[in-house]
């Protein structure tokens, strides 16, 4: 029964994205063909992989602080962190050859992770301390972080020969992620599988992932079993900011090798709606990823051969999430005929 | 330069920026008096301004063109009202959905504008006779487009509704307490389902304001975020139409100190500080209207808290 409304909150999504194409005169087989071509071509797939990387990072990330009820926005400014923070360490060992080559990038992503930490920490000291809400300070933060990596790349860290162009010089090869042979997916896959286990141990095998489900289900109940909330939400939020801002890490020195303003075209947003669709189960959300990833490949597709916008990704994305949604409602009551 | 002109400037941006966040933000306190939390305002505004966008360039009437960024926004929260009210789903989330929605949709019909620089004459200002005489309030307050003029009205109105008719005391005791409310004989379903979809209507009104007043052509991402600011602004005002008014405007001069120490040549900080600015102060208004002793006696008892009739 549960399947079955899951599929056909899927096919509803389907059905009404399907409307909006044919009233935008846009032949709906058409479209879903080229959305999901991804699907169909080895060389596609391993783009929608790429995709996938951040896409997973940040999922991940969320699905630890939603158990515990915190409801996080801010994938999106955590990955401009994390952007910000793997050029500065770029730029700064440019300069100081601090660290042999090999040696790189490990220690750049503790650094990452722990710098984006501290970022991620803000809002959830704000709710324990003040109850402010958390949807909001995330967001307003992915703004604000979102400026400051602008203002950086077209001010103080603008490439001197890069003719003038709005990037940061390019990352030397120690500050790369090896691409997997034969394939365009680099190695911060690794970190994402490695997250996605760490997550699901964190939360089915520690006593830490226990308070994290206490906290979620009841804010009392955590109360009165001794469970330091603030302690829980800082430290939730700590590892899901960092995750997010290891994403980040991931689309500089794994895709574009460079700072670039607006780098991120809004993974941190559809982290989220992997993270509720998949039901904030972490093996779920590697796969979850991938599908995301391959939409957006398709919209991309989409945007090329038929000059749609690849805002139809958000569309479908945002349509999925609320019939998947509506159909909660239907697994949780039963439905009675009354005379 | 003459401080008196900067300051009239000043206050000109400040009315402009605070007004469009002011419709918004009266909208929000409606939906949300009534125990509705929609966060998907960022969407219904875009969604607004780019409804009211194609029927102004279509129609050159601004009146049609508003009425479809109304529209638009009812459209949009009717899912929202449905998904939340109806269907009883987590509200934060399904207010996610609506703004991703809104955002894409935007997005995605206004491609086609974006690409070929379609542009509108922005709406002309109408001076009030006497009181745009006031030096600094005057030229700002009183020489303004006739959608500015409507969101002063609205403050009344809705205070009005909200405080003097039974309608507005039904509405608030269905946020408060919906099932007393519900032994009481009124209907918490229809209630919400209204507070929602005006809400929604003034959230497109708010768009509409930004792109026929302000912006002579359509972009991506045209309302930075003023949604959210709207959504904060409900918590700064305490839920009350009254207070929305202030908190607006001085988000607007917020707003508009990018512009005015560029007019200056301020140089000191980089600009892109200022820009930072609306951002940061909504956290930190956050910070001190979220303390306990401010929020505990006004937000509405039940909001974001869906409800269901005990059989």
């Amino acid at each position: 029964m549960s399947f079955a409304i899951s599929l056909a909150s899927i096919l509803s999504a389907f059905i009404i994205s399907g409307i909006i194409f044919v009233f935008s005169n846009v032949d709906p087989i058409l479209a879903y063909y080229n959305l999901f071509r991804s699907f169909t071509n080895s060389a596609l797939l391993s783009e929608a992989v790429v995709r996938a990387i951040p896409i997973m990072l940040v999922a991940l990330g969320l699905t630890l602080a939603y158990k515990a009820n915190f409801i996080s926005v801010g994938g999106e400014g955590q990955i401009y962190v994390g952007g910000i923070v793997i050029t500065f360490l770029v730029l700064w060992n440019a300069q100081n050859r601090f660290l042999p080559d090999p040696l790189f990038m490990p220690i750049a992503i503790i650094f990452v992770f722990l710098f984006s930490s501290v970022w991620g920490i803000i809002p959830a000291l704000l709710k324990a301390r003040f109850e402010t809400n958390e949807v909001l300070t995330t967001l307003m933060m992915n703004y604000i972080a979102q400026i400051i990596s602008n203002y950086l790349v077209i001010g103080p860290w603008k490439d001197p020969k890069g003719y003038g162009f709005p990037h940061s010089p390019p990352f030397p090869e120690y500050a790369r992620f090896p691409l997997i042979p034969g394939t365009t997916i680099n190695s911060s896959i690794f970190i994402g599988i490695f997250a996605a286990i760490a997550i699901y141990v964190i939360l089915a095998k520690t006593k830490f992932g226990f308070e994290v489900k206490v906290v979620g289900d009841s804010y009392s109940a955590a109360k009165y079993a001794g469970i330091s909330y603030s302690k829980v939400v800082c430290l939730v939020m700590a590892i899901s900011a960092g995750l997010s801002g290891l994403a980040g890490m991931s689309l500089l020195s794994g895709v574009i090798g460079r700072l670039r303003p607006d780098f991120s075209p809004g993974y941190g947003y559809t982290g989220i709606i992997v993270a509720w669709l998949c039901n904030l189960n972490p093996f779920i959300i590697v796969l979850g990823s991938i599908f995301f990833g391959g939409l957006l490949v398709g919209g991309e597709v989409l945007q090329g051969s038929m000059g749609l916008s690849v805002g139809i990704t958000d569309v479908f994305q945002a349509l999925l999430l609320i019939t998947t949604l509506s159909g909660e409602f239907f697994k949780r009551y039963k439905l009675v005929w009354r005379r | 330069m003459d401080p008196m002109i900067i300051l009239t400037t000043m206050f000109i941006l400040m009315v402009q920026e605070g007004s469009i966040l002011l419709i918004a933000t009266l909208g929000e306190i409606f939906t949300e008096r009534s125990g509705i939390l929609n966060l998907g305002v960022e969407g219904l505004m875009c969604f607004g301004a780019l409804s009211s966008f194609i029927v102004y360039y279509l129609t050159g009437n601004w009146v049609i063109a508003t009425l479809a960024a109304a529209f638009a926004g009812l459209m949009l929260s009717l899912i929202h009202a449905f998904v939340s009210i109806t269907l009883k789903v987590n509200q934060t989330v399904s207010g996610l959905a609506i703004t991703i929605l809104g955002l894409g949709l935007s997005s995605f019909i206004g491609r086609p504008l974006a690409l070929s620089r379609v542009r509108i004459e922005p709406l002309e200002s109408i001076r009030i006779p006497v009181l745009s005489e006031i030096p600094v309030i005057g030229p700002s307050f009183f020489n303004q487009n006739p959608l500015v003029y409507f969101s002063y009205v609205m403050v009344i109105i809705l205070w009005f509704i909200l405080y003097k008719t039974s309608f507005g005391l039904n509405l608030r005791s269905v946020g408060e307490n919906p099932s007393m409310a519900d032994s009481l004989g009124i209907n918490v379903f229809l209630t919400r389902y209204i507070a929602t979809l005006v809400g929604g209507a003034l959230c497109g009104v708010s768009g509409a304001l930004l792109i026929l007043g302000y912006y002579p052509s359509w972009y991506d991402g045209i309302t930075a975020g003023r949604g959210w600011i709207a959504v904060a602004l409900v918590i700064f005002s305490s839920w009350n139409p009254l207070y929305a008014f202030f908190g607006a405007y001085f988000f607007g001069l917020v707003g508009t100190l990018n512009a005015t120490f560029q007019s200056i040549g301020f140089r000191m900080i980089p600009t892109d500080f200022f820009r930072t600015l609306p951002y940061l102060l909504t956290i930190v208004v956050l910070v001190i209207f979220s303390s306990t002793r401010f929020r505990r006696r006004k937000m509405p008892a039940s909001l974001g808290k869906p409800y269901t009739r005990e059989l």
